[in-house]
């Protein structure tokens, strides 16, 4: 079976900004580093979403979140990751 | 007016002399021309310092009025003192009356002559010469009118140049006017934009290295630039009414200068409007400041304003001078450093979420901030500043 490809967004906007998603983009990017996902991710900044009030925004795969940490930003990978 | 004088000079004293024999003065004329004066007080300490002080004052007085070059010529040498031990008067000078035209007088009296550089090469003066009598001696003056052009450079500098490294076996006559020409030339052809700050902090620098770190004589250096005015837009904030976002879209493609576009929401005003792509860069991570966006046409994107606040905040505290960690906010700064004329493009348009209690403080009225980073551009770092708001 071929690898499967994750697509993250992440909201690097002022808002979602301030309120974590640069801790979000070092948190994966150390987790991507120690290859913890055994799956190819590409992870890619955009500006704000226009969701600013329900921040950080995090798209993974055409799928958005809201209200994204890093306490749960692996689980909501991990759904996208079929076993 | 779309020409910019640059000037500059950068002085070391005799080593451990506390005062400058030479003296550097420049000054603006209300129709906009620049005067500068470079005077070499004979000897050195204290007496070299009222010499040279008195002379480039005077020069400086001349020129400001627009008093005939000659005239003004004469009168200094019959005015300056008498050195009682050498029965010579004096201190040496280099003067430049500058019009915004780039039409420039230059007056010369015994300093090492004044270079004309341009297009990697360094001009001829052509001079005249005035000689007045004084009871003791026959003093000659040279005196020019020459036309620059943009780009062209005007360096002068104090013998303590010229003779640095005196005496020591690799440089017996000191460092020579040729081998400075080729200096010059050499630092000039490896960054053709050098500013004038740098170029003449650069041939002291040297000239010091050359006298072995202690300077055998006061080193003095003073460039002119003339160059085209560097302009600047700053675009940031969507506008108030959104039917405004093709004027916007409109200054922004018609700005000749570079073009900075700040906030995630303006930017993606102006990549739509202009067919651009709009990437965020995500090498540019840094924990205070979100990352800039690459953008066609821009010499910069970043986010709105936290990253504004933070530029004030640099411009008004840090030296800028070592800056070492480069975020989107240095980044700006250095674009507002190395420009002559900024025009912000203010939208007045309120972001919804910056209003939201959770959001800190500092993302208050983007009107405030921008209102603070003109004022210090404008007081701090003279630039010409216009805001315009949409
Ligand atoms: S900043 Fe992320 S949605 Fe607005």
């Amino acid at each position: 079976m071929s690898k499967e490809k994750i697509n993250i967004e992440l909201c690097l906007g002022s808002s979602c900004f301030s309120k974590g998603s640069n801790k979000i983009v070092d948190f994966l990017e150390e987790k991507l580093s120690d290859n913890f996902f055994d799956i190819e991710i590409s992870l890619k900044g955009c500006l704000c979403k226009d969701k600013c009030t329900e921040g950080p925004i995090v798209k993974i795969n055409d799928k958005l979140y809201t209200n994204v940490s890093t306490d749960n930003i692996t689980s909501l990978i991990n759904e996208h990751i079929s076993n | 007016m779309n020409n910019t004088i640059e000037v500059a000079h950068y002085n070391l004293h005799k080593y451990k002399e506390k005062v400058a024999g030479d003296c550097f003065l420049m000054n603006k004329a209300p129709d906009e021309r620049i005067v500068a004066t470079l005077a070499d007080g004979m000897g050195s300490g204290v007496k070299a310092n009222i010499l040279s002080e008195l002379t480039a004052s005077m020069l400086q007085r001349f020129m400001l009025a627009n008093v005939n070059t000659v005239r003004a010529a004469n009168s200094i040498m019959e005015t300056l003192p008498i050195c009682s031990v050498r029965k010579v008067s004096y201190s040496t000078f280099t003067s430049l009356n500058i019009s915004p035209d780039g039409v420039t007088k230059t007056l010369e009296y015994d300093n090492p002559e004044l270079l004309w550089f341009r297009n990697n090469e360094f001009l001829q003066i052509t001079k005249k010469t005035s000689s007045i009598e004084t009871n003791t001696t026959r003093n000659t003056t040279l005196y020019a009118e020459i036309k620059l052009e943009f780009g062209d450079r005007l360096i002068m500098f104090s013998d303590g140049v010229t003779q640095a490294g005196m005496g020591f076996s690799a440089t017996p006559l000191g460092w020579r006017i040729n081998n400075v020409k080729k200096y010059i030339k050499d630092i000039i052809s490896n960054e053709t934009t050098i500013s004038a700050k740098d170029l003449s902090f650069n041939i002291v620098e040297k000239a010091k290295e050359m006298d072995l770190n202690q300077p055998k004589d006061d080193i003095t250096c003073a460039v002119v630039y003339y160059r085209k005015t560097r302009e600047l837009m700053v675009i940031t904030g969507p506008p108030g009414d959104r039917n405004k976002c093709p004027y916007m879209v409109e200054q922004f493609q018609q700005f000749s200068g570079k073009k900075i576009v700040s906030g995630g929401t303006t930017s993606k005003i102006i990549a739509d409007g202009i067919g651009a792509d709009l990437e965020v860069d995500m090498t540019d991570m840094h924990s205070d400041i979100p990352p800039r966006s690459i953008m066609k046409g821009a010499a910069l994107v970043t986010e709105g304003l936290l990253t504004i606040n933070k530029v004030i905040n640099i411009l008004d505290n840090e030296n800028i001078t070592q800056i070492k960690d480069i975020d989107a906010a240095h980044r700006m700064v250095e674009l507002f450093i190395d420009t002559d004329s900024i025009y912000f493009l203010v939208g007045t348009a309120i972001n919804e979420a910056h209003q939201n209690q959770n959001m800190p403080v500092e993302m208050g009225l983007r009107r405030i901030s921008i209102n603070k980073l003109a004022n210090i551009l404008r007081e701090k770092y003279l630039k010409k500043v216009t805001i315009e708001y949409v």
